[in-house]
Order: structure tokens, then C-alpha cells, then sequence
């Protein structure tokens, strides 16, 4: 008997081992604004990993039009140091 | 009304007197370019996401600018001269007045009221 297929558009339908993945999937409620501003620090560090990193529009739940805007506001916040472009390596202060 | 919007970052261990001259002098360059500074605003002091020139902390402060292509570049012509300034990022922005009041309206209630107290 062949496998069950896994539907490829559905991760919760995707088998690891035993494991069923469940995303942290959310409907953004950035998609409602019509901009993001860069200077909102604590607006954007819900989109960031622990790392710093921008969180992928599978888990963020944004538009691609609102993760492009999303993605010019963080990195402008990075280069005026209101966010950091990276964080929790070894060594680092805080 | 079309415009930029310049934040600048000085030095955490300047007073008062010298921010202000400096503000001024870079004041004078917009005008002296033919540029106007419609709005400013102090944001104060913020802890820097990363050490910046060395520095922990940096003193916040914003320039709305009407569009004046000419002046702008020499605001940052002179900006890179200041060894005060620790960093600095322009964009352009659509409507400079909203900028600042949405700029105005963070600043009270959301998470940028988060600035030190000087010193």
C-alpha cells in the first residue's frame, strides 16, 4: 500500500516521523496599516526571532505587501540603532 | 507636503549648550541651501541596539525637511564631518507634517516614550 501523500500546501498535514508540525501561523494585524514606521521599535521586534532575525511570512501571517514594508522598516530601525542586526551570540552584552 | 525626514544620533556626552549649537549650525546649512526645516523634534536619549563609534547611548534627534534635494545633501556633507554625530538616516517621506505628528503621537503613548532621563 503506497504512503499517504502529504499535501505540500498544508505543514500541518506534513508528517515528520511521529511529529505533526504546527506553525505559529497568526493573521498579522500589520496587514490592516497602511504604513509601518520604522521608529516603533517595539511594533517591529514582534516580527523578529530571538536572534534578530525577520520572522517569514508563514509564521508572521503578512501580506507580501506588508512583509516588504515590514522588511525596509526593520532594516531602517537597524541602521539607525534602534534594532540590532543581530543578538544573543556569544560574548555579546545584551 | 513632500519632504524628508533626517534622524540624527549625537554624542551621549554632549550638554545641552553644545547640542543646541550644533542643531543650529546644521540649521543654518539647510537654510543657507535654500532647504527650510519644517518640523524638529527631540527623541533624547536611547540606548543604541549595538555600541555605535564606542557608544552605549546616543542622543535622538529628528529634522523634517521640505524637498530640497540641494539642501539635504548638504546636511549630510556636513553631518559626516561632525565627530558628534554617531550616525544619521534620511528618508524621504510623503507628507512631512503627518511624519511628525505620527512621530509626536509614538513618542507620548507608544513603546519610543521609552527614553532615558538625562544623564
Amino acid at each position: 500500500m503506497p504512503r499517504p501523500k502529504t499535501k505540500p500546501g498544508n505543514p500541518r498535514r506534513r508528517a515528520a516521523g511521529n511529529r505533526v508540525i504546527i506553525p505559529r501561523r497568526k493573521s498579522s494585524e500589520l496587514n490592516k496599516v497602511d504604513a509601518i514606521p520604522y521608529k516603533d521599535v517595539d511594533l517591529l521586534k514582534n516580527y523578529l526571532s530571538e536572534r534578530g532575525r525577520i520572522l517569514p511570512r508563514r509564521i508572521s501571517g503578512n501580506t507580501a505587501t506588508t512583509q516588504r514594508a515590514l522588511r525596509e522598516a526593520i532594516k531602517r530601525a537597524r541602521n539607525i540603532a534602534l534594532l540590532s542586526f543581530s543578538r544573543g551570540y556569544v560574548g555579546q552584552q545584551d | 507636503m513632500q519632504g524628508y525626514e533626517s534622524v540624527v544620533i549625537l554624542d551621549p556626552n554632549m550638554t545641552e549648550e553644545q547640542q543646541n549649537q550644533l542643531l543650529d549650525k546644521l540649521k543654518g546649512i539647510v537654510e543657507g541651501q535654500g532647504g527650510k526645516i519644517v518640523q524638529q523634534a527631540r527623541w533624547g536619549r536611547r540606548r543604541l541596539a549595538y555600541e555605535v563609534k564606542k557608544r552605549d547611548y546616543g542622543i535622538y534627534h529628528l529634522f523634517y525637511l521640505d524637498h530640497a534635494p540641494k539642501a539635504l545633501k548638504a546636511l549630510e556633507h556636513q553631518l559626516r564631518f561632525e565627530e558628534n554625530v554617531l550616525k544619521w538616516l534620511s528618508v524621504k517621506v510623503t507628507d512631512v507634517e503627518a511624519e511628525h505628528i505620527a512621530f509626536e503621537k509614538l513618542r507620548t503613548q507608544g513603546s519610543a516614550a521609552q527614553t532615558l532621563s538625562e544623564r
